[in-house]
């Protein structure tokens, strides 16, 4: 639930890295990447379950490359 | 009828884990001696694996269904076989990524990779400002040699990547090296440092700076596209937010040390992630074979077949605990002394800092 004190608390945290009000309202999630979350969620989880447990998510410890920011990270979640 | 041999009895309950994804730590031998290296890097181990052994290590995880080997140290370019296991890993059909400090990586070693592909060549700057970095790197001009560095990856056409660990004394420079690799086509890996190794559990991010950094994260993926600015949060920045989207690279699924993720260490030894500590060692490929390392069904017992039960901490009343599984193993660890119970959780920050109602 979004209040003006969680609005206030988030720009003060902003604050100190130079986020301003507006680069922060901009960071919250919405309804669109909540979405796309859980399709990809989704999606991962399945692939769990008929690849391989825990999929591709092992990838995380390599050390990220340019070659994954793909439709993946495009922003929609 | 005899019964099987405990060898037999592994390969019949073969593991349906994969290790798609393996950090070896070729050598703990270092340039450097940063502040916050986990594994307190600077001397090589007593006895480290041989070019022949590493070979074979390649050859056992390619059976393994392995896709992703990154070299890492230490610092891998050290190693004088560096490109031969490089190339044979290449030579199995794997990917392999170099992650390194990127002092050593001259023209000769920028022609060397171009013949590898690389995935990705890593590049570990903890600093906006050469003050910062090279005193946290503890190398005087190692920052202007990293960039120098990254410019001559990107001209070759290597995949780039700048790793940054923040804490305390280098978080606030964020911004700065935002404005430095805003549209340089590098992708950047934002982690925190964790108290393992030589990293004084005082250096550690508060509660608030680390949810400052994860808004600052949150908000670059909103603002700019991949293209101008490719940046995620590692492993251990979420996770399961209300407030924030996800800004790792994949939706958190929980820690894949021993699921899908592998750590070899440069003596040998195996263990889920290279972060934790050695009471979760499995054992050393010298005296066992990789394969029936992983593929014991006793291994990796920590991760493997846990339940909502496991959970520790606050994690215990949570209603994303069966997927999330406590975040970061090293960091719960590390910070509670127990398993799954991760307290730099957004989830749970948020809550703390008052961000949700409970």
């Amino acid at each position: 639930m979004e209040t003006t004190d969680q609005t206030t608390k988030l720009e003060h945290l902003g604050h100190t890295l130079g986020l301003n009000a507006a680069e922060v309202a901009r960071a919250k999630r919405s309804a669109k990447n909540i979405i796309a979350l859980a399709i990809v969620s989704g999606a991962f989880i399945a692939l769990g379950r008929f690849l391989m447990p825990g999929g591709p998510v092992g990838l995380y410890y390599t050390g990220v490359s340019i070659k994954d920011f793909g439709l993946l990270f495009s922003g929609w979640f | 009828m005899a019964s099987p041999s405990p060898q037999t009895k592994v390969m019949i309950m073969r593991s349906p884990w994969v290790p798609v994804s393996v950090v070896w730590e070729t050598t703990l031998r270092c340039n450097m001696r940063c502040m916050h290296c986990g594994s307190s890097a600077g001397t090589m181990r007593a006895d480290e694996l041989t070019t022949q052994e590493g070979l074979t290590l390649c050859d056992d995880l390619s059976d393994l269904g392995t896709r992703v080997v990154s070299l890492m140290g230490g610092e891998p370019f050290l190693r004088d076989d560096w490109l031969t296991f490089a190339r044979h890993i290449r030579d199995l059909g794997m990917d392999v990524t170099m992650m390194s400090n990127g002092y050593l990586i001259d023209d000769a070693a920028i022609a060397q990779l171009r013949t590898i592909d690389p995935y990705a060549v890593t590049i570990s700057i903890d600093g906006g400002t050469e003050a910062t970095h090279d005193v946290i790197r503890g190398k005087p001009g190692s920052l202007t040699r990293c960039f120098d560095t990254l410019d001559r990856l990107t001209h070759a056409g290597i995949p780039a990547t700048v790793i940054t660990t923040v804490q305390r004394c280098n978080y606030r420079e964020l911004p700065q090296l935002r404005d430095r690799l805003l549209g340089c086509g590098i992708a950047w890996q934002i982690q925190m440092a964790v108290p393992i190794g030589r990293f004084p559990r005082t250096e550690m991010l508060s509660a608030e700076e680390f949810y400052s950094v994860a808004l600052f994260i949150a908000s670059l993926k909103q603002t700019y596209s991949r293209k101008e600015l490719p940046v995620m949060g590692a492993h251990n920045f979420g996770y399961c937010s209300q407030v924030l989207p996800n800004i790792m690279l994949f939706p958190w699924l929980g820690c894949q040390a021993g699921l899908s993720a592998l750590g070899i260490h440069s003596d040998g030894a195996v263990s889920g992630c290279l972060s934790l500590p050695p009471a979760f060692s499995e054992g050393n490929l010298r005296s066992r074979p990789l394969k029936d390392l992983w593929n014991d069904p006793t291994a990796f017992s920590y991760n493997r077949g846990t339940s909502k039960d496991a959970l520790s901490g606050t994690c215990m009343d949570c209603r994303k605990g069966a997927r999330c599984r406590g975040g970061c193993l090293t960091v719960s660890y590390a910070l509670t002394g127990a398993c799954h119970g991760d307290p730099y959780c957004l989830r749970r920050l948020e809550q703390q800092l008052r961000l949700r109602e409970k």
